[in-house]
């Protein structure tokens, strides 16, 4: 698969560059807030929609193999796309039917990419959610044993004994799956 | 169950024996929920770690992308004539919002609004371990159900018999602050800053909204302060300072 020249943009968000980043502000935001403003949303909520695509667009980058195989701007309108559509239905309204923005050239590799970006970035949320509603007791011991450190050098860093530290955890992990399972979200995101 | 979650955790970790590892990919092969139980909590232990390195990134870029944002959207709302009853019902309820917190402000003490917009206890979760009396299990589901003074009941009850449960003691000091009881409250959270534990953090954080929750700010303020930059309750301490 070869890499579009758009990557460039990628690559700015990748490396945080100012210059890159203000650019496809620049030729990218109009449309989107127009997108979003013709199908009952604000400039504010275009402002919103934008940036949490371009922060998912820059972890799925993150990911080993990824590859930019399509313009940045198609891909980049069905990540917003996506998300403003997840937005719609979060407020609960009752037929969503969305007008499509004009300019925008569909590009099938990049509804494949944005499909991809929007399923990993809602199990991503998924997973967070969960462990974020576990006790900060079971929160600390697995982010420490999770962290690549050893289970004795976790049980130093609590106070536990070593075998109740690796109860404790075990007992944490049971709990953040069983959870996990009981998520209305978990069988529609498989 | 206790001990399978320990298992994979230690497969992944590449910690089990060579006898353990052999044994386990063996039973893997004609397990199906084992193999299931192993996946999952390898996606867990994956896509959290992944969240946790990109943070600092992340929040980087995010100021990045605030920044520019400002230069490129209007921040005003389309003006849309369906939007029009929506806005009429929106302005409705931030009257009805701002005379509710009006309301609360005359009738509920500073310190208790403050302490109350800090307090955020975690969830009790004793039934975990096994063989646990069941006084436990009690205490979990009365916490949960915030009837504190049920659960201190059934706390103090177990404490009696494992007077160095650590889980247990905390959760009687969140029930003694919540009642109240702020003496008895922070001479528990005094036990558990004594020695480093899973719960000493939590326990300087409780001590410091008890003085806030009893009016007095300096003790507060005192404490806040010690709480070190890498402790859980950091940024909130930071804010509650400002706060106050």
């Amino acid at each position: 698969m070869t890499h579009h020249p758009d990557t460039r943009f990628i690559e700015a968000l990748l490396r945080n560059e100012h210059p890159g980043i203000a650019e496809i502000y620049s030729r990218f935001a109009d449309r989107i807030e127009r997108f979003v403003c013709a199908n009952n949303g604000s400039s504010d909520d275009a402002r919103d929609i934008f940036q949490e695509a371009l922060l998912t667009i820059t972890r799925q980058a993150r990911r080993p193999g990824f590859v930019l195989s399509c313009p940045f701007e198609a891909y980049l309108y069905l990540v917003c796309r996506g998300k403003w559509l997840n937005e719609l239905k979060r407020r609960k309204r009752a037929a969503v039917t969305i007008e499509e923005a004009g300019g925008f050239t569909a590009v099938e590799d990049a509804g494949v990419l944005a499909d991809s970006t929007l399923f990993e970035d809602a199990r991503n949320r998924l997973f967070r959610r969960i462990f974020e509603q576990l006790s900060a007791g079971c929160r600390r011991i697995l982010q420490l044993s999770w962290s690549g450190i050893s289970m004795e050098e976790v049980s130093a860093q609590l106070g536990l004994s070593y075998s109740f530290a690796r109860k404790r955890k075990s007992e944490c992990i049971a709990l953040l799956i069983s959870r996990m399972q009981a998520a209305p979200e978990f069988t529609d995101l498989k | 169950m206790d001990e399978l979650y320990a298992r994979i955790d230690d497969y992944l970790d590449g910690a089990l024996s060579a006898a353990d590892h052999t044994a386990f990919e063996a039973q893997l092969a004609s397990d199906a929920a084992l193999a299931t139980a192993l996946a999952q909590v390898r996606e867990a232990r994956l896509r959290l770690r992944q969240a946790w390195t990109d943070e600092a990134d992340d929040a980087a870029l995010r100021n990045t992308l605030r920044a520019a944002a400002t230069s490129y959207f209007k921040s005003q709302p389309a003006i849309r004539p369906a939007s029009i009853r929506r806005r009429l019902w929106w302005a409705i309820a931030a009257t009805l919002s701002l005379l509710a917190i009006a309301w609360w402000n005359l009738r509920t003490p500073a310190p208790e609004r403050i302490y109350a917009r800090y307090r955020h206890f975690p969830e009790a979760a004793f039934t975990l371990r096994a063989g646990a009396p069941q006084s436990l299990p009690a205490a979990e589901s009365a916490f949960n159900q915030k009837d504190y003074a049920g659960a201190l009941a059934s706390l103090q009850a177990y404490l009696s018999t494992d007077p160095a449960n650590l889980d247990a003691l905390f959760f009687s000091g969140l029930c003694q602050l919540e009642l109240r009881q702020y003496a008895a409250a922070r001479s528990v959270f005094q036990q558990l800053q004594n020695s480093p534990n899973a719960w000493s953090d939590e326990a300087r954080w409780y001590t410091a909204l008890s003085h806030l929750r009893e009016g007095n700010r300096p003790a507060c303020a005192a404490l806040l302060r010690q709480i070190p930059p890498d402790a859980a309750h950091t940024a909130e301490a930071r804010q509650l300072l400002n706060d106050l």
